[in-house]
């Protein structure tokens, strides 16, 4: 038998009669010994318990009492570590401490979000994917009562009758300027209430070869490089005879199949291959895209013409048949990756040539951008003869997925990339001949693949000093581009102090957010106001918001008018 | 000395030589100076215990302090200078107090673990190898899944069942490594039981327990010690893999934990400041153990010399 | 007691570990908080309602027991299911994967092994000598080394810096042979796997080669070697007749080190970017995948247990005394 370093072991006495192997210890001997151990483990533990390792004090704030140590939830990503590390010394300026306690991203949104256990705090970031352009999402998800239920968003528990108003109101206001003064005060009272402290909305920043390709167009949360919006790689030409970009992504694919996962990134990846009927051009506005017009016939009523002369990747054409099949076979089936269309739409009837009529189960605001822009064009001749025998359509692998969009599948090779080729009948078909999409999980990688020449855009999110030390190479540029997603910092509003909206203002007050944006991000972001969406949009963005001045002094003067007090340790007091 | 074995034959008492050398702690620790090797082994290891030891008032700064210079600007990725030695980190902190304070996991991660992985193996192996039957061959089972289970997956789901602190970390840890020492005790005591002094307690009727952990405990308690020294090594190593996987302890300081840092930021290659000291660190402290370990080897199992 | 009835006893003893570790996996994996249409809610884009649909079309709101069932049966039918994450069978997302890993794996482990002979060999005839002991001292060295931290350093250097081998993944997704050599098949995954294993063998070559060390160290002072050698055998044909006794211990070790070796592959899977079962089941927890997650960690384990059996097996046949255990 070998010992751990190799050596040879005694196991086998009758070898070699060895006497110490007759070693008796007495009682007290061994006693000794165990004890020894004994110390050792509470000694460890001890040492451990004095870091300050984690403990769920969910202690209540008592009225006249010192406030308990706020509980923090956060997800274990390292610039979220340092935010609450920065908020941990900020805050002990108002006499508060902070218990941080971390989990993995997926352990995170089961607790918050489907289990609604928020703590105290917690925070999260938000990226700026197509349909939170439109300010229903960013108003009504977050922050409407109604979606304070397990899964919903509202995971703080934000609860306002006039806000709630508000946001009911702007989601069926079809005009525009009465829509926009709707969202804008919304805006307002979230502000005003403080349930979420919006802290920055950071900048997307890619980098591309700009010796190989020209062409790259940013776009409002997309970047030059992320599949969100259709229309970012169809301007890219390449400067060298190699017409095919590499570009690297963190992300895989999980399905073929556009009816089965509501995942971004899976599912702006397939509406590369499965034209959207609308989506959004480079200032963010909605434009058609399989479509050839909508008309806004009623309140409830939208008529969409297709274009005339598309033609599926198979080369057969699409039909207003097509159009229909698609909504009567999404109605039909209810798939829950397309519950939004599910919830909106009515009914689909012919009403033209090239025209269908739906009718919707309500009047909706957000309908053509985030509806029409995520339900896509489906081939009836393909869907409808799909094997029986599959408990639901989504569940078929598709693994030839024929669409009318800008890119066909060439190959996808599981966990390692994802290759596209340009479908030449599109109406504005690309320039590039196809792309690569190459999965490389680490930004490490990433980066060396890029400056080794190995790919040729970096599609996902740098820091800025990466960015830096990027841009340094001749061959390589650095795109850098604003987001409509955010960072926040939520408040559990049914636990006091939480519950005090002096004390929110208090916390407003008592963040720094461009010292934070600068020390995580190296100031690469538009610093919030408060308001949920960001000034970057500029036809919701409420002009009035002037946010919460970073102060200390303000802070405090909050707390004090609200009767909160100090103690002699200088720690926070409740009201009594 | 009242037990009832001490009235029975055994062969005389001790080797006269280890008998002496144990004697005290000094002659103790002298064994590890024999070699050049053991002798290096065991200095780094006391740097690094008194590094941890002292910790708090060695670190020329607090760990988690965000450096700014001059101008108000963050002191990012800086190579080494005057003010920070081992220059500073993505977010500015300075990586000479990281580095000393991250030894104070690696020594509370490698003893705890080491005590629970010998206290869980070492009994296992005793109660499976002394009583035989079916407690063996369930315990063998047990062993034998937790042998199978593959280690960091296994810990992907601890962290993410539990959380990612540094207690569910060594309770991860222990909970898989103790399948070698449990195995190798049982070895052991299969041969032990059936030996003269075992079966003369038998008859005189001392009781299984009595005999388990009197008569055969004590003869394997050298290789149990043998086996909590590298275990200290396997844990340290295992809480770097894990925490550079990112699924480590983000309000502990850890030197795989600065790893991970270094490695997710994109600095790894350039910042050289920051990533050589802690791999040479958990490096250094794992051959260390090794080397010492090899020389106390020796006393385990005499053959070697 | 026959060599039968001991193979028989371990094969029942085996097959019972593996059910545990099914019946293990099946509860430990629901246990974590959140399950396969969780994740989805992060984003926001599966409405509560949707959600709710989701699991009960998925089978999710039944009772644990009822959910075991369901999978028991399924899997004596030889299903294994479909995976919540990819909507296919999951025999069709773990084969890439298990082929991937094999690919890495397969030649860590036999050149750890290869080269663990050879050069145990090598050093255990040295017994004694300055130089096996500088060796075993040597040859610690990278044991110690954090295996993410010698792939990162290799990758540094030879990657990197010298630029000979790729940076990660398996393939080019776009490779055009240029000079003769690379036309030779497999020029591309085999430059792709080089770093990769060679960080491997570093890793794991240390304890095949101690053991042979160790094994041989002892064989050369057994009886009828020493025979062999008063009788004037070439030092050539010595060694072979050592090596052929020594080798044992290092066929049973490498069983448990086929167990290791698929436990930390994780580590090279991250840094070299490749695309195994490490990361298969790592992903397969976070997205609580759990067909997957089950199949995989099964798969794995099992591998690991069979091949214990196997070496148990072999001992049994080879010392009868261990038999009667």
């Amino acid at each position: 038998m070998t010992t751990p370093t190799g050596n040879s072991a005694v196991v086998d006495p009758d070898r070699f009669g060895d006497p110490t192997l007759e070693l008796v210890l007495s009682r007290r001997q061994v006693l000794a010994f165990l004890g020894a151990f004994g110390v050792v483990v509470p000694t460890a533990s001890l040492i451990t318990a004095i870091d300050g390792s984690v403990s769920k004090a969910h202690a209540q704030a008592a009225p006249g009492q010192p406030v308990p140590r706020l509980a923090v939830y956060t997800p274990n990503w390292p610039d979220m570590v340092e935010l609450w590390r920065q908020l941990s010394k900020d805050w002990t300026a108002l006499g508060i401490d902070l218990d941080v306690q971390q989990g993995t991203l997926d352990t995170f949104v089961s607790q918050i979000v489907a289990e609604q256990k928020l703590p105290h705090l917690g925070s999260m970031s938000w990226g700026g994917a197509p349909d939170r352009l439109d300010p229903d999402y960013f108003i009504s998800e977050m922050f409407h009562s109604r979606r304070a239920l397990k899964g919903g968003l509202n995971f703080g528990f934000y609860k306002n009758e006039s806000f709630d108003k508000l946001a009911d109101d702007q989601r069926q206001a079809m005009d525009l300027s009465e829509r926009q003064s709707l969202v804008r005060r919304a805006q307002e009272v979230v502000v005003e209430d403080s349930p979420s402290l919006i802290l920055y909305h950071r900048d997307i920043i890619h980098a591309y070869n700009k010796k190989r390709f020209k062409g790259m167009k940013p776009i409002l949360g997309n970047g030059i490089g992320f599949p969100y919006m259709p229309l970012a790689y169809m301007d890219i030409e390449a400067l060298t005879p190699r017409k095919v970009l590499r570009l690297t992504s963190i992300y895989d694919i999980a399905s073929l199949n556009p009816f089965q996962t509501p995942e971004i990134y899976n599912s702006t990846t397939l509406r590369l291959i499965y034209a959207t009927f609308v989506t959004r051009d480079e200032k963010a506005e909605v434009m058609p895209w399989a479509l050839h017009s909508w008309n806004v016939v009623d309140k409830t009523t939208v008529d969409i013409t297709l274009k005339p002369d598309t033609k599926f990747h198979d080369g057969k054409p699409a039909t207003v048949e097509d159009v229909k099949f698609t909504f009567d076979f999404i109605l039909k089936h209810k798939f829950p990756a397309m519950g939004r269309v599910t919830d909106a739409v009515e009914s689909a009837s012919i009403a033209g040539d090239n025209t269908v009529r739906l009718k919707l189960k309500q009047p909706s605001a957000p309908f053509v951008a985030n509806v029409l822009g995520y339900a896509f064009l489906a081939p009836k001749h393909i869907w409808e003869n799909i094997p029986a025998n599959l408990a639901t359509p989504a569940d078929w692998p598709n693994d030839n997925p024929i669409g009318s969009g800008p890119w066909k599948l060439m190959e996808w090779r599981k966990g390692e990339y994802i290759q596209f080729a340009a479908n030449k009948d599109f109406y504005m078909p690309a320039k590039l001949d196809g792309f690569i999409a190459a999965v490389v999980p680490q930004m490490e990688s990433m980066v060396g693949m890029l400056e080794r020449g190995d790919s040729d855009m970096l599609a996902w999110n740098l820091d800025m000093t990466l960015g830096a030390r990027i841009s340094q190479n001749p061959d390589l540029e650095v795109v850098r581009t604003p987001t409509h997603g955010q960072h926040e910092v939520r408040l559990n509003l049914t636990m006091p102090p939480c519950n005090n909206v002096a004390f929110r203002h208090a916390l407003q007050h008592a963040t720094d957010r461009k010292k934070i944006l600068d020390i995580i991000f190296s100031g690469a972001g538009v610093v919030s106001h408060g308001a949920p969406i960001t000034p970057a949009l500029e036809a919701w963005a409420s002009p009035n918001i002037k946010g919460y001045e970073p102060s200390i002094d303000k802070a405090r003067a909050s707390l004090s008018s609200a009767g909160f007090t100090w103690n002699a340790q200088g720690k926070l007091v409740m009201p009594s | 000395m009242s037990d009832a074995s001490s009235a029975l034959p055994h062969a005389p008492a001790f080797d006269g030589r280890i008998r002496a050398r144990t004697r005290s702690i000094v002659d103790f620790l002298k064994i590890a100076f024999e070699s050049w090797s053991g002798a290096f082994g065991i200095s780094i290891l006391a740097l690094i215990v008194v590094v941890a030891a002292f910790s708090p008032w060695i670190t020329p700064y607090d760990p988690i302090a965000n450096h700014f210079n001059a101008a108000g600007q963050l002191k990012r990725l800086e190579p080494p200078s005057a003010a920070h030695w081992l220059g500073t980190t993505y977010y500015g902190l300075d990586v000479l107090s990281q580095l000393i304070d991250g030894s104070r996991i690696v020594l509370i991660v490698g003893i705890t673990c080491a005590s629970f992985i010998a206290i869980i193996g070492t009994n296992v192996g005793l109660i499976a190898g002394y009583c035989g039957g079916r407690v063996d061959a369930v315990l063998m089972r047990i062993t034998g899944l937790a042998f199978g289970i593959p280690f960091i997956p296994f810990a992907v789901v601890l962290v993410a069942l539990l959380g990612p602190s540094l207690w569910n970390m060594i309770l991860t840890i222990s909970l898989l490594m103790w399948r070698t020492t449990a195995r190798v005790i049982r070895s052991q005591v299969l041969s032990l039981r059936e030996r003269a002094f075992v079966k003369a307690a038998k008859i005189a009727g001392a009781s299984d327990v009595r005999i388990i952990y009197v008569h055969i405990f004590p003869n394997v308690l050298p290789m149990t010690l043998l086996y909590v020294a590298f275990d200290i090594a396997w844990a340290v190593l295992a809480e770097a893999s894990i925490s550079f996987l990112g699924f480590g302890d983000p309000n502990q300081v850890s030197w795989g934990q600065m790893l991970y840092l270094a490695y997710v930021s994109g600095s790894i290659r350039q910042a050289w400041w920051w990533t050589i000291p802690p791999g040479l660190g958990l490096s250094l402290f794992v051959i260390s153990v090794f080397l010492v370990g090899r020389q106390y080897e020796k006393l385990a199992s005499p053959r070697l010399r | 007691m026959g060599f039968l009835s001991y193979a028989g006893r371990r094969a029942v003893h085996t097959a019972v570990t593996l059910v545990l570790l099914l019946v293990f996996m099946f509860v430990l994996f629901r246990l974590i908080p959140g399950d396969p249409t969780t994740l989805l809610l992060g984003t926001g884009e599966l409405t509560p309602e949707a959600q709710q649909r989701l699991r009960a079309q998925w089978g999710l709101d039944q009772s644990m027991l009822e959910q075991f069932i369901t999978y028991g049966r399924n899997l004596l039918s030889g299903e294994l299911g479909l995976s919540f994450y990819y909507r296919r069978p999951v025999t069709e997302v773990i084969a890439p994967m298990l082929v991937n890993t094999l690919m890495l794996m397969l030649p860590v482990v036999v050149l750890a092994i290869g080269l663990g002979i050879a050069i145990g060999t090598w050093l255990g005839w040295r017994r004694g000598e300055r130089v096996e002991e500088l060796g075993a001292v040597l040859v610690l060295v990278p044991r110690a080394l954090p295996v993410f931290w010698t792939g990162i350093v290799f990758l540094s250097l030879f990657a990197y810096k010298l630029q000979w081998f790729p940076i990660g993944g398996i393939r080019e997704t776009f490779f055009y042979p240029e000079s003769w050599y690379q036309f030779i098949p497999y020029y591309d995954v085999l430059r792709h796997l080089v770093l990769p294993v060679a960080t491997g063998v570093l890793a794991s070559m240390a304890d095949p080669l101690m053991i042979m060390r160790t094994s041989l160290i002892e064989v050369r002072d057994e009886e009828f070697m020493v025979l062999a050698r008063a009788r004037g055998l070439s030092t050539r044909s010595l060694q072979r007749l050592a090596r052929r006794s020594a080798f044992l211990p290092v066929l049973t070790y490498s069983a448990i080190m086929v167990g290791f070796a698929f436990g930390g592959q994780v580590l090279l899977e991250v840094v070299f970017t490749w695309p195994g079962m490490g990361r298969l089941m790592v992903n397969s927890v976070t997205q609580r995948d759990y067909p997957v997650a089950q199949a995989a960690f099964f798969l794995m384990a099992a591998v690991v247990i069979v091949l214990n059996f196997a070496v148990d097996l072999v001992y049994g046949w080879l010392d009868p005394r261990i038999r009667y255990e």
